[in-house]
């Protein structure tokens, strides 16, 4: 598990994704940029422990470990129906289409995908994300 | 053309490079998986983990082109070396350094060159992280962070060789 460096007031975005290349990228481009401050998991059980652990602003999930990430994203819901959330998978079929959009997922990447896009779903997510503000005072 | 300049710290440069006991090494997959990578990602025909030796530029890992070493005279990584932040080359043939170049007048026809330095954590410039197109193209402010995450990749794979080579 890494967390990238503390920037700022940038909305915290978990982004669960196995591939070490593309999940360390995402998280280096996206510090470069200044768009999120992102915090990687390689698994689902790493990614829901971070997830009741700290409040995140996004979330970018790889459905690599299928019906559990889809469950996942079902218990979130209950707690945080507000939540920014994509998904990255090999592959859909309708009946996982349609779980997806009933939970208000933003977008569906599909692989094989370019960083760039990657990023770009990322900075939609942020966009969207409501920042905690929290008072100094 | 104009040859690459030699950096003020060539000495202390070559030794660090000679240490890591890359050089004429065969091919590792943990560097070529980060190239193939690059010319996915970018879309570009080639693609390198170059290192500049004393008088060669000579590549760990390269896609798209047959030449393993080229002299370093005509090498774009020894500019690459020079400069704090990546080398932009949109098109060779507009560029005095590079116009009458033979890697971009014949075989393999550069024309794009985008290299981000592979400098290790204690500043010496080894080589570049590069791409190359055989048409004139731009990078932008995503492709160039994208780039340098990879390069920082390929660093940490260095590294790595390294704490293993001492």
């Amino acid at each position: 598990m890494t967390v990238t460096s503390v920037q700022g007031n940038l909305p915290q975005l978990l982004l669960v994704e196995p591939d070490n290349m593309v999940r360390s990228t995402v998280a280096s481009v996206c510090r470069g940029l200044d768009l999120a401050q992102v915090h990687q998991a390689a698994s689902l059980a790493i990614g829901q422990q971070m997830l009741q652990a700290q409040r995140m602003d996004a979330l970018l999930l790889s459905l690599a470990e299928g019906e559990a990430a889809v469950a996942l994203i079902e218990r979130l819901r209950e707690a945080r129906p507000e939540m920014p959330v994509s998904v990255m998978t090999a592959s859909a079929d309708a009946d996982t289409v349609r779980r997806l959009k009933a939970l208000g997922i933003r977008r569906l990447l599909l692989q094989p995908f370019k960083i760039r896009d990657v990023v770009m779903t990322v900075e939609a997510l942020c966009a969207i994300a409501p920042l905690e503000v929290t008072s100094g005072s | 053309m104009i040859a690459a300049p030699v950096p003020a710290d060539e000495d202390a440069r070559l030794k660090a490079l000679r240490e890591l006991l890359i050089l004429d090494t065969p091919p590792e997959e943990r560097f070529d998986r980060i190239t193939r990578f690059a010319m996915s990602e970018f879309e570009v025909p080639m693609a390198s983990v170059s290192l500049v030796d004393r008088d060669r530029q000579w590549a760990k890992s390269s896609f798209g082109f047959e030449a393993a070493e080229t002299p370093r005279d005509l090498s774009f990584c020894g500019h690459a070396i020079l400069e704090r932040q990546t080398l932009v080359v949109p098109d060779a043939l507009k560029d005095p350094r590079f116009r009458d170049n033979p890697m971009v007048n014949g075989p393999p026809w550069v024309r794009f060159y985008a290299g981000a330095v592979l400098r290790m954590p204690y500043g010496m410039a080894l080589g570049a992280l590069c791409l190359m197109d055989r048409r004139p193209r731009q990078i932008d402010r995503v492709g160039l962070a994208i780039l340098c995450s990879l390069r920082d990749l390929v660093v940490e794979e260095l590294v790595r060789r390294e704490e293993v080579a001492s």
